[in-house]
């Protein structure tokens, strides 16, 4: 302490003086460590600056090979994984403070809703990117899917990477064995059927999962029931009373399969999932690779050459949509010193076949001319090769325009409501579940600031409490 | 807090006697030197406090009475309508009750049962109570996700016993305020364990002796002679806790992300804040909700002290 401080220095000095000189020492040392860090050597070029989540680093040795001397920083983030908000919260704060020279000029973003929100008010933090890319690139991208990247007054404020497309995944050998040479279902009703079939006579063989948190994305997206729905600027429908619901919740609350043929484990649960079990499930095109063709044994996983993609059942109103869970994004700052070099770059990334055919598990590329090279690469790795990619293109292009983007996740409201509810012993149904879901939809949509439109009572009702 | 423990601490492992020979020491006024080091030592708690706990209160404020047509309440009006703001309070308030109580009830009971026990015995079990203590915030949430999870919680029979086979049946909307009163009473009860058996440390023997002498029993000397004497350090202890319950954030908040969301991000107060603050770029509701909070901890502050006579001097 003495060696430290001059004690001497000290005495003779009033309470006051002291206290605020030491206020000053202490200040003074606390700006001084940042200060030093800051002065850093001034590079000749700013180069770009490119966040990307772990999964990608495949892309950045791709593009570092491709173009080995391209003065681009990578920095390695979350990619905004679900609930975790980082773009969100940095983007607030350098809203508030400026931006700094440390700031992305591009981001690839797992989160589909993201774009949207960071694009518009109170955001406007992406560039748009109709000034820097031919319209005649956007026109290649599959189905709808660059309607989660165009804002209501018409900007495009990001670049599809992938498609997570829902198709139906099947295991050729077992459906051989239980159904012969009958067709796959292409319904609802279909898998249905086939799952009493499999309660009868071959108990724990799995036609389908519910329980995890977002089965909301085939149960719901997938067969056009209206919870998610951009009717205007800001404003939504969330209505749990139109047939796309009420029909879907229907045929699974009476199946009778609830909690045996469609089962209530995770598909990432702790415990493992029996992947070796499922006959057939809906699923996003990436559960091939990450469900069932792990490289782990069974019952954990199955051997390559084993699933097959059909594609997505019709839904319950009998037309040809289906839902999608995940698939990434390229987002450019319109903060950015070098807007056309990083619209350049976004474009790149989302289009090249360079980067495109890096396999990052299995998200097909949404950039459709991307498409046939990507999945003749997977080789055998799944049954009936040729089928399964033109079941993912197929999907793809059938991935409903109807829900989203809007800046709430309905994933997280799903895993809050109906999760519990249908998981409990005894079990509540999808049928009664599903209010509570769209009324924890339409409250996240009023914190928005959004407003809200529906023909059902409870979701009307503030607070919700007549559901 | 800190300074509670330190406080209490010295007393701790002396007789009453010597504390109080203790005490008369400190008494002295303090030469020159150690005087301008304790001016140091302030001085640097007082620029702490006035940068991260003074500050970021007054731009609280300040933020919170910003609105686009000058200075105004319509924050507290806007934030207050939300139809998250009622639920995330009375989340809270639920949770609150179950630990506060729970917490008062068992430290009591503990401390005093500790603090009849041998020396050596005692700060054993001081020392066991106070381990879980060790593993606070985002470290306890992690270690509660494996115990609360029926396929690997060393704890399955008793999940198993409510029929809980998944994760997701333990996390339900209405267990979550039980489960973060389970995790706030295992982080923090050990502590205030310690904190008691100072406080019981303090009350003098002759006091206890002479109730013997009069045939006072063990239970009779603990609930009439030591319970009243450490009353302070309850109502110290409640008022804490209070304050630090309605702040409740990373438990919901870490439990939320583990689980993708069987916590709403909405679920506590303070939660509400972050979310309309740093996903929504609302920082003025934000505000107002967070300067809620500060008049509420407070308030119930200045009641708990009133009804409690903590400042009275006996």
């Amino acid at each position: 302490m003495k060696s430290f401080f001059n004690v001497k220095s000290w005495r003779g000095r009033s309470l006051r003086s002291r206290v605020a000189l030491a206020t000053v020492v202490v200040a003074g040392l606390a700006l001084a460590v940042p200060g030093a860090s800051t002065a850093a050597t001034k590079a000749s070029k700013k180069p770009l600056i490119v966040w990307i989540d772990t999964s990608r680093i495949p892309y950045e040795q791709a593009y570092m090979k491709a173009n080995p001397h391209a003065n681009i920083k990578w920095v390695i983030y979350n990619g905004n994984e679900n609930g975790t908000g980082v773009l969100q919260s940095k983007f607030a704060l350098w809203n508030r403070i400026g931006w700094p020279s440390v700031a992305p000029d591009v981001m690839f973003d797992t989160q589909n809703y993201d774009a949207v929100q960071l694009g518009t008010a109170p955001y406007n933090d992406l560039l748009n990117l109709k000034k820097y890319i031919p319209a005649s690139v956007f026109k290649k991208y599959a189905g709808h899917s660059m309607s989660a990247c165009t804002t209501p007054s018409g900007e495009v404020i990001c670049l599809r990477n992938d498609t997570a497309a829902d198709v139906l995944w099947v295991n050729a050998g077992l459906y051989k064995q239980f159904f012969g040479k009958a067709p796959v279902p292409t319904t609802w009703a279909g898998i249905v059927a086939d799952g009493q079939t499999l309660k009868k006579s071959h108990p724990g063989y799995l036609v389908g999962d519910i329980g995890d948190e977002f089965d909301d994305d085939f149960i719901y997206w997938g067969n056009g029931c209206p919870l998610d729905e951009v009717v205007g600027p800001n404003t939504v429908e969330i209505d749990p009373t139109k047939p796309g619901c009420t029909k879907i919740d229907s045929l699974l609350d009476n199946s009778g399969l609830e909690g045996n043929a469609i089962t209530k484990t995770y598909v990432f649960a702790a415990g493992g999932f029996p992947a070796a079990k499922v006959v057939m499930m809906v699923g996003p095109l990436w559960y091939g690779t990450a469900v069932f063709e792990t490289g782990k044994k069974a019952p954990d996983g199955v051997p390559d050459g084993t699933m097959a993609a059909y594609p997505p059942p019709l839904s319950v109103l009998g037309t040809p949509i289906t839902g999608a869970l995940g698939g990434g994004l390229w987002l450019v700052s319109s903060h950015s010193s070098q807007p056309a070099a990083a619209a350049a770059f976004a474009e790149y990334m989302s289009t090249s076949p360079n980067i495109q055919n890096v396999h990052v598990d299995a998200g097909l590329p949404d950039y459709a001319p991307d498409q046939d090279s990507y999945v003749a690469a997977f080789g055998s790795v799944f049954a009936q090769p040729v089928n399964t990619g033109k079941a993912w293109e197929k999907a793809a292009g059938e991935v409903w325009d109807g829900w989203g983007p809007t800046p709430w996740s309905t994933d997280a409201a799903w895993a809050s409501t109906v999760v519990p509810g249908v998981t409990a012993t005894p079990p509540s149904t999808l049928g009664k579940l599903i209010n509570s879901f769209a009324l924890t939809l339409a409250n996240d949509a009023r914190l928005a600031g959004w407003t809200v439109k529906s023909s059902s009572k409870c979701i009307n009702s503030f607070g919700g409490s007549g559901c | 807090m800190t300074n509670a423990l330190v406080t209490v601490a010295s007393g701790e492992h002396a007789s009453a006697r010597r504390g109080r020979r203790a005490r008369w020491r400190q008494d002295r006024p303090p030469t020159g030197t150690s005087r301008s080091a304790g001016y140091f030592f302030v001085a640097l708690y007082v620029a702490m406090l006035a940068c991260l706990g003074v500050a970021p209160t007054v731009y609280a404020i300040s933020l919170a009475l910003r609105t686009p047509s000058g200075l105004g309440v319509s924050n507290f009006v806007d934030s207050y309508h939300l139809p998250q703001f009622i639920p995330a309070f009375e989340h809270v308030l639920l949770f609150e009750a179950i630990w506060l109580v729970s917490q008062s009830v068992l430290v009591v009971v503990l401390a005093l049962m500790v603090h009849n026990m041998a020396r050596r015995v005692s700060s054993t079990f001081r020392f066991i109570f106070y381990l879980p203590g060790a593993m606070a915030g985002a470290a306890s949430v992690v270690i509660w996700l494996f115990m609360f999870t029926p396929t690997t919680s060393p704890f399955a029979f008793i999940l198993h016993a409510l029929h809980y086979t998944l994760l997701a049946n333990t996390v339900t909307p209405g267990n979550l305020p039980v489960l973060f009163a389970i995790m706030a009473f295992w982080t923090g009860a050990g502590g205030w364990i310690v904190v008691m058996h100072g406080a019981l440390n303090n009350v003098p023997t002759e006091l206890i002796e002479a109730a013997e002498i009069d045939g006072s029993n063990v239970l009779q000397t603990a609930l009439r002679i030591k319970l009243p004497l450490i009353r302070k350090w309850v109502v110290y202890m409640l008022v804490l806790s209070f304050a630090a319950g309605t702040q409740l954030f990373v438990e919901p908040q870490i439990l939320g992300i583990a689980t993708g969301g069987e916590v709403p991000p909405q679920w506590s107060p303070n939660q509400l804040a972050y979310y309309l603050a740093f996903q929504l770029d609302r920082f003025n509701e934000a505000a107002a909700i967070s300067v809620d909070l500060l008049v509420f901890g407070l308030l119930v502050a200045v009641l708990i002290v009133w009804r409690g006579k903590l400042f009275e001097v006996q």
